[in-house]
């Protein structure tokens, strides 16, 4: 009954709410890793529009934290901090990390992996287990500021 | 453009954090079901369904009608609209990103074969 209740939970993970997004990249795997796992590589690229990467500090090793701070450049001057635990580290093919974006109080999944396609590397990027501790405990709230804060986030 | 408040959000995503409520929707898609019917594939009492069937209801994923003698449990699939959106505005987020990474990881690939050939 126990191990019933477990595998179900296991195989309806997938039907929760979830993006995947797929990316082809032109260069080798080794590469595009670099590109997510040192700091100064990963300030490079990830913050877009203006805004500005004020720091990465990544621990890439399973159990090791991750923050990013990104200042949005226009409209009142804020910070927003992104932070997460790594969870999966197979280098040059899987990164796995917990992801607390703009509200401390949420909690997803993010899972990068790499594969090698004629002429690169194809990226796989699967965002999902989307849920807040308000609404694990089954409190009705927690959402409105995310969804308020996510939206000053997207379209700064 | 279905309206997407906070409020709606929330009792969505909470009604779909759970695997068996997930399960039940996924059940009720293309057909309408008495609550013994959802209950049954699940080890549970008729009581346990019931309460997810609030959530659920609460959340106005499913709503729930008498037809004779029977009360049938329908989906109302418009109100996953607003988390799909929402979902839609992550996908944004991280396309703009993924665009920005291949352009720096392929800049940097170019340089570094420039050299090479050098």
């Amino acid at each position: 009954m126990e191990t019933l209740e477990m595998e179900r939970t296991q195989t309806e993970i997938a039907d929760s709410p979830k993006l995947s997004i797929t990316q082809f990249i032109r260069a080798p795997r080794a590469r595009v890793y670099d590109a997510w796992t040192r700091p100064e590589a990963l300030q490079t690229w990830f913050c877009d529009g203006g805004n500005i990467c004020a720091a990465a500090e990544l621990d890439v090793r399973e159990g090791g934290a991750f923050t990013f701070l990104i200042q949005i450049a226009s409209g009142a001057k804020r910070t927003v901090t992104i932070r997460g635990v790594y969870r999966t580290v197979v280098p040059n093919a899987l990164l796995q990390f917990s992801w607390q974006g703009c509200t401390p109080d949420e909690t997803s999944l993010v899972t990068v992996s790499l594969k090698d396609v004629a002429g690169g590397t194809e990226l796989t990027l699967t965002h999902e287990q989307f849920a807040t501790e308000a609404s694990r405990d089954g409190h009705n709230k927690g959402w409105t500021a995310i969804v308020a804060n996510l939206d000053k986030f997207l379209s700064n | 453009m279905v309206e997407s408040s906070p409020a709606v959000l929330d009792s969505v995503f909470h009604a779909l954090s759970d695997a068996t409520r997930r399960a039940i929707l996924r059940d009720l898609t293309g057909e309408e079901k008495t609550v013994g019917e959802i209950a049954q594939p699940y080890h549970m009492s008729l009581a346990a369904v019931s309460k997810h069937l609030q959530v659920l209801e609460d959340a106005a994923l499913i709503q729930r009608e008498r037809k004779g003698n029977y009360r049938l449990v329908r989906l109302r699939p418009d109100t996953l609209r607003p988390a799909q959106e929402w979902l839609a505005s992550y996908e944004r987020f991280w396309k703009v990103r993924l665009d920005a990474l291949r352009n720096y990881v392929e800049q940097a690939e170019t340089q570094e074969k420039g050299k090479e050939t050098e």
